[in-house]
């Protein structure tokens, strides 16, 4: 058969990319043998009818959750056949695409005992998981709290005499809500509860509680279980996040995770050796979850690449006609307006790949120092993946919705990817720390730093040391960016010197103002916010620059380091002009300066241009995962979203019928028409 | 049925909460009693006049009272049975437009309390006022009243697979056969199917339909056409036409709403059928032309206007769920300069009180208000510019029509983003379906793209301010009212020396101050635009296209929407204190002190969003972003006591937010709990599917004993 025009357009993009595509693939994925192995993973998962992409939407609350069971199911039936490895299955749980009711039993509940249980209670619990005789949730937050872990209102009441603990849900607020398999599945949960003996409350810890009887999977008497309904825009569907509450429930005391702090039989607490060793765990998820924005963003990006470079709509001419068809219509990726929205958009994915491979590594030598007892890392390594968790997670769920956007009317359909894509991903906002809440973590801790400057400048840590230029006032207030000519934009020590000297000003303005008398810490939340962003930013732009020379010496072919530098130039260039009220507005930038700043934005952009297709199939993401009618690697747009109609339940025959009922009746209700 | 096995603890549970009332609710209560103006006298300034308040809550009375319009299954419906219910809905909805013989406002109404786009919207909205508008005196006769007693039920086809905005490109057909006298209709290719038609997948008997219009091998563009699509006996779609559903749209958006598509092959139609008020074709196939080229402009300006007034409705929703929820949620036993302490000195804190919250939220109250200022002011413009076209002056057509795409690419921006931040600002729960913010975001976000894409959309008005610019150079007297602001930049170095009045920070406060800073803005970003094009098209050489300026049109068509909008909230609060003006539109002074303060943040946070714009040619200096920052955070902590009301006013019973997290009484958590319970997966104690796969998966190494 003949290739359409859409078909023929993306191919001749893709003709046009100036780096060897597989050699950005392995920039991104690593060795050959693992991106072998990532292939052939996917190809598993998409080759099996249970995983299939065309019985997912549109569907009712019940029928969403058995298919999530029935995907669940096969999951562990793949992992015997195949015998993966658990890091295997979750890569394939992860081209299912789906959070599904067994999700937190292997990323939450599983992990957290072997963290936090004694070596006694991973012996015994964990088989028990990993052959899935029973299913495990994690159970932390309550209707009434979130956020803040130390007012939960469950608690657990050591009864010395039968040596048990009594689970009890104090309020009404105090029911376990957003709880990932305990809807339906679980029949385990880890409950974060308040432990209390003979009074005393020694704060929220770890218990294992039965739910449902692994006889006929009836609640427990005391226990109260359900589903709490549908999620926004009808994302995390194929999951039964549920609620608890318990109505003085007893389990044994040896039920609480004792790695850490302890209860022994006579009811006697021992503390846990280190408050901040949890922090690790934390540190680990929000590490992750910088990577994972990159490789999220990247999806859609490689989408809105695809479908806008198939679009054609109007007979502009713009500078970047495509001169082969001239009687065809104008590339809908060849209007400056969105190659300013789209591109920077990728440049981000970029940088956000660099930063969380920088905050892997850091995490993984922090974890060393942690096992010889030295924490000297821990603040700087928390704070820094706090701040970028936030910032990444932003920067990720915007960029989703307006890769969508960018499609136009089409976007809007199911089909385009990007509905699921994003419904699944913007809960990240709000939850592991608030986006907002989360960006105290940073400020709290520049503001040390700021103070380490003035008193200690040798102590200050690594990515703080712009500070150290703050401490003269008089100094600092005269700093002007150096860029005399367009050019020096691409400059790496002008870039950083503007990040350097935006989040310096910031830090010195709010230390002034903390220090003031009566001030309230929470009164400068807005302070904060705009802090941490901008101290993330800084640490993006750099390791973003401190990537492009790791690529060149890991043997990366020089056009691919050609193009990660001009992606790290745009990605520094776009976010100082995304913020640039903050260097007017002490004079750092001056009028020309900001021309010159739009002028190489745009320069980079235009040069950018040929590779934006190389740049999204180098990311390696099969069709089936991408599931886009708009965004598959062949271009087939416009026969793809037809073919998906087609299937839809709602056009067989006879729903027509059905329909009728409801309209015959109307139509004639003042008899019929004549016409 | 709640799933408990201990009847005791729910009982004593339910008993207490029956008795007494939740901390939840004595917490909205009490923030209620804060409030420094009168909720009723706002509410009536808000919907101009108490007469609309009365006749606005009895229609969405009239809908929350009717059973087939619950909205209590929405959230799991699946694709089938959601436009099965959009149909049975829209079928009731006709009825009762048929025997309360509603007006068109009374009806727009009831659209807005139903709160769902259901099949039979577009007939209503497009295909009456198109035939209506487009058809001629006879074809008004026959095919009106059969619409209105709705024998036959519309709806509009444009869009195409392959073309949306570019309608002179459609590939859609109507080729005129002399012998029999009729059109011939023809998808000719596989772009040209129908997508996206509302009413089209299921429920319509018949479109008009835009497609490109050929006599004798000749194209005369884009025309409108009745075209008969099933059978009204029995509803089978007629040969010759490939009709169906597209399918679910994001975020599970207009899911009731049947937006089809449709093939034609070689299907016949009457000449008549055509719609012949301006373009006719005759008998012989003479085809004469319309007078007026732009005339069709005007069904397109109302749609804009009517989404301006839908945004202030969506965002007023929004930051009513968003502040009522905040202010029950307490968090962290944070001190901030605003707790109640004094009160309640041993729970947490409000969330609504930490400033970071304030600087979100408050500004989009602001933002609410203003949107309903606008979309007043908007609907009389138009109004305005019918009257003056059916006398056949078009002298205001190009401003009107430029200023409703630069008014609807950017307010549905806002109202689209304002409703999504709405939802994060409530934090974890806020991700429930129950939040209603979710359903309402879904059905508001694709007016970003539809009805004129909001980035394409600015075109508009940066090519009529550049014929504005040279109006001004050539003859100012004739610049248009709302581009009088360029006269300041004919002389380019007077613009150029210009700054911000500010001395100290109350100054900010000056509406002059705030209106001479958006001037100055939308000035110098017009005269740069005109001067690059000029440039451009001077320097053969330069290679520069119109579209290559289309990121700095994007700039100066919200420029100058932020403008008008600042203006005219302004102007309204002028008339609220005018004892000249119409009752409906005064306010008691209690009122029009927040009212200023609402204006005075909802100006001054929009310089601050783009304060570069103001700072890089030196208009504002440091010392003034420092201050206008300060004014910002005054003015937010100033409205804390009045957010409550604020959002009160906007006077949005419980059954049109349908969400558990911002009803009036407050009481958040025991509404989400409800919420729960009624859902089908929860009405049996071990849920469908244990069977099929929970126990396989359980028990594949046998039973276990714990």
């Amino acid at each position: 058969m003949e290739s359409s025009q859409q078909m023929k357009d993306l191919a001749a993009a893709r003709a046009k990319t100036s780096f060897p595509i597989d050699d950005m693939t392995r920039y991104i994925h690593g060795s050959n043998e693992h991106i072998k192995r990532r292939r052939e993973l996917a190809a598993l998962v998409a080759n099996d009818p249970v995983f299939s992409n065309d019985n997912r939407v549109g569907l009712s609350r019940i029928e969403d959750v058995k298919r999530g069971l029935e995907m669940s199911l096969r999951l562990y039936q793949l992992k015997e056949e195949h015998k993966l490895t658990q890091e295997e299955m979750l890569i394939c749980l992860g081209f299912i695409d789906e959070y599904l009711p067994i999700t937190l039993h292997e990323t939450a509940f599983i992990p957290i005992i072997y963290a936090q249980g004694s070596d006694e209670q991973a012996k015994f619990w964990g088989p028990l998981c990993e052959k899935h005789q029973i299913i495990g949730c994690y159970a932390q937050t309550e209707l009434g709290h979130g956020s803040n872990l130390s007012e939960l209102e469950t608690t657990a009441t050591l009864d010395r005499d039968m040596d048990q603990w009594v689970l009890h849900s104090e309020s009404f607020s105090a029911s376990k809500w957003w709880i990932g398999g305990l809807g339906a599945v679980a029949t385990h949960a880890l409950i974060q509860a308040r432990l209390i003996i003979d009074g005393k409350d020694h704060g929220a810890h770890g218990f294992i509680v039965p739910i449902r009887s692994l006889k006929d999977h009836r609640p427990f008497t005391g226990v109260t279980v359900g589903d709490i309904g549908p999620k926004a825009y009808g994302g995390f569907s194929k999951i039964d996040n549920g609620y608890v509450r318990f109505n003085r429930y007893p389990i044994p005391r040896e039920n609480m995770l004792m790695r850490f702090a302890k209860v022994t039989r006579d009811g006697k607490y021992i503390k846990p050796p280190h408050s901040k060793l949890s922090y690790g765990s934390m540190v680990l998820l929000r590490s992750q979850m910088v990577h994972g924005a990159g490789m999220i963003l990247a999806r859609a990006t490689t989408i809105a690449t695809r479908y806008t470079t198939v679009r054609r709509q109007f007979n502009v001419p713009t500078s970047l006609k495509d001169t082969t068809n001239p009687h065809l219509e104008t590339q809908v990726i060849n209007y400056p307006m969105v190659q300013a929205r789209l591109f920077p958009m990728v440049a981000q994915v970029f940088a956000m790949l660099a930063a969380g491979k920088k905050m892997t590594s850091m995490y993984n030598s922090m974890l060393l120092e942690l096992m010889q007892d030295n924490v000297s890392s821990l603040a700087e390594v928390h704070a820094i993946s706090s701040g970028l968790k936030t910032t990444c997670s932003t920067i990720a769920a915007t960029g989703i919705e307006d890769c969508r956007k960018l499609m136009g009317g089409h976007g809007y359909s199911y089909f385009s990817g990007l509905s699921h894509l994003w419904s699944s991903y913007v809960p990240s906002n709000t939850y592991e720390g608030d986006n907002f809440l989360l960006t105290q973590q940073s400020a709290r801790y520049l503001l040390k730093q700021i103070k380490q400057a003035a008193t200690n400048p040798d102590e200050v840590t690594p990515y703080s040391k712009y500070l150290l230029r703050t401490i003269d006032q008089a100094s600092f207030r005269a700093e002007r960016c150096a860029a005399a000519k367009p050019k020096d934009w691409l400059k790496p020590e002008i870039q950083l010197a503007a990040f350097e000297h935006r989040a310096g000003r910031f830090v010195a303005e709010l230390a002034v103002t903390a220090m003031q008398e009566g001030t309230i810490w929470s009164d400068l939340n807005t302070e904060c916010w705009r802090l941490c962003h901008a101290h993330s930013q800084y640490f993006l732009v750099r390791t973003s620059i401190e990537a492009i020379s790791d690529a060149a010496l890991h043997k990366h072919s020089i056009e691919t380091v050609k193009v990660l530098k001009r992606l790290s130039d745009l990605f520094a260039l776009h976010t100082i002009q995304a913020s640039l009220g903050d260097y007017l507005e002490d004079l750092y930038l001056s009028a020309s300066q900001c021309q010159a700043l739009r002028q190489q934005i745009k320069t980079l952009q235009s040069e950018l241009a040929v590779d934006m297709v190389g740049l999204g199939d180098a990311f390696d993401y099969p069709d089936f995962f991408l599931n886009s009618a708009l965004g598959s690697y062949d271009g087939d747009a416009y026969k793809r979203l037809w073919d998906e109609a087609q299937k839809q339940p709602i056009n067989k025959a006879d729903t027509v019928e059905e329909f009728k009922q409801f309209i015959v009746p109307l139509l004639n209700q003042h008899g019929p028409a004549k016409l | 049925m709640v799933l408990t096995t201990s009847p005791a603890s729910e009982a004593s549970s339910s008993k207490a909460s029956s008795k007494l009332p939740t901390q939840n609710k004595i917490d909205l209560a009490n923030a209620r009693k804060k409030v420094s103006f009168d909720i009723v006298d706002m509410t009536n300034y808000i919907h101009c006049g108490a007469a609309n308040v009365e006749q606005r809550r009895y229609i969405i009375d009239l809908i929350a009272k009717d059973p087939i319009f619950k909205k209590d299954d929405w959230g799991w419906l699946n694709h089938t049975d959601a436009v099965k219910r959009g149909i049975a809905m829209s079928a009731r909805l006709a009825e009762i437009k048929m025997e309360h013989d509603l007006n068109d406002l009374d009806f727009a109404t009831m659209v807005e309390a139903i709160d769902d786009p259901l099949p039979i919207i577009l007939h209503n909205g497009a295909f009456i006022p198109v035939v209506n508008s487009q058809g001629s005196d006879e074809q008004i006769e026959k095919w009106i009243p059969l619409a209105e007693k709705y024998q036959i039920i519309g709806c509009y086809a444009q869009t195409e697979l392959g073309h949306g905005s570019n309608l002179s490109r459609l590939e859609t057909t109507a080729t005129f056969i002399r012998d029999t006298d009729e059109w011939e209709i023809n998808s000719t290719s596989f772009t040209a199917a129908k997508w996206w038609i509302g009413g089209l997948g299921a429920m319509c008997t018949h479109a008009v339909v835009q497609a490109r219009l050929f006599i004798d091998g000749q194209d005369y563009g884009a025309h409108v056409f009745v075209v008969p699509l099933r059978s009204l006996e029995d509803h089978k779609t007629f040969p010759g036409i490939e009709i169906g559903d597209i399918g679910p749209k994001a975020y599970n958006g207009f899911n009731k709403m049947d937006n089809g598509f449709a093939r034609f092959n070689g299907y016949r139609i009457p000449r008549e059928n055509m719609l012949m008020r301006f373009s006719k074709v005759s008998r012989e196939g003479v085809y004469t032309k319309p007078p007026h080229a732009k005339l069709s402009y005007g069904s397109m300006v109302l749609l804009r206007s009517v989404l301006i007034k839908q945004m202030a409705l969506y965002l007023s929703r929004a930051t009513t769920v968003a502040t009522r929820y905040l202010t029950v949620r307490r968090q962290f036993n944070n001190p901030t300069s605003r707790n109640d302490l004094d009160v309640n000195p041993n729970l947490e804190t409000q969330v609504i009180n930490y400033p970071m919250v304030q600087n979100r939220l408050f500004p989009m109250i602001a933002q609410a208000y203003a949107l309903y200022a606008a979309g007043s002011c908007m609907m009389e413009m138009y109004i305005n510019l019918m009257t003056g076209l059916s006398s056949g002056n078009i002298d205001t057509l190009g401003e009107v029509h430029a200023m409703s795409s630069a008014l609807k690419s950017y307010c549905t921006t806002i109202g689209a983003a304002g409703t999504e931040e709405c939802r994060k600002l409530m934090g974890g729960h806020g991700f429930s379906y129950f939040t209603g913010l979710a359903h309402l975001f879904a059905s508001i976000v694709p007016s970003n793209t539809y009805e004129g894409d909001n980035y394409v959309l600015t075109q508009q008005m940066a090519r009529y301010l550049l014929k504005e610019v040279k109006t001004a150079r050539s003859n100012p007297e004739n610049v248009t009212p709302f581009s009088r602001y360029l006269l300041r930049g004919l002389n380019k170095s007077a613009l150029s020396r210009e700054t911000c009045a500010v001395a100290q920070p109350q100054d900010w406060l000056k509406p002059e101050v705030q209106l001479a800073a958006f001037e100055h803005r939308c000035a110098r970003l017009a005269y740069e635009l005109s001067d690059n094009v000029d440039a451009a098209e001077g320097d053969k050489e330069s290679n520069a296209f119109w579209s290559d300026h289309n990121i700095e049109c994007y700039r100066i068509s919200h420029a100058h929407a932020q403008y008008v909008l600042v203006l005219w909230f302004i102007q309204s609060i002028e008339t609220a204190q005018d004892p000249e003006a119409d009752e409906e539109r005064r306010a008691q002074p209690e009122s029009v002190r927040v009212l200023q303060k609402l204006s005075n943040l909802h100006a001054l946070h929009t310089i601050q969003q783009n304060l570069a714009d103001f700072v890089e040619d030196g208009y504002l200096n440091p010392a003034q972003c420092q201050s206008l920052r300060a004014q910002v955070k005054d003015l937010v902590t100033s409205l804390a006591d009045e957010a409550v009301g604020l959002v009160d006013a906007f006077d949005h019973p419980d059954f049109l937010l349908n969400s558990a997290l911002g009803a009036s009484d407050g009481d958040a958590y025991k509404r989400l709990w409800d919420k729960a319970q009624s859902e089908p997966l929860n009405q049996r104690q071990v849920c469908d599917g244990y069977e099929e796969y929970i126990r396989p998966l359980l028990k594949r190494h046998g039973d276990l004993k714990l």
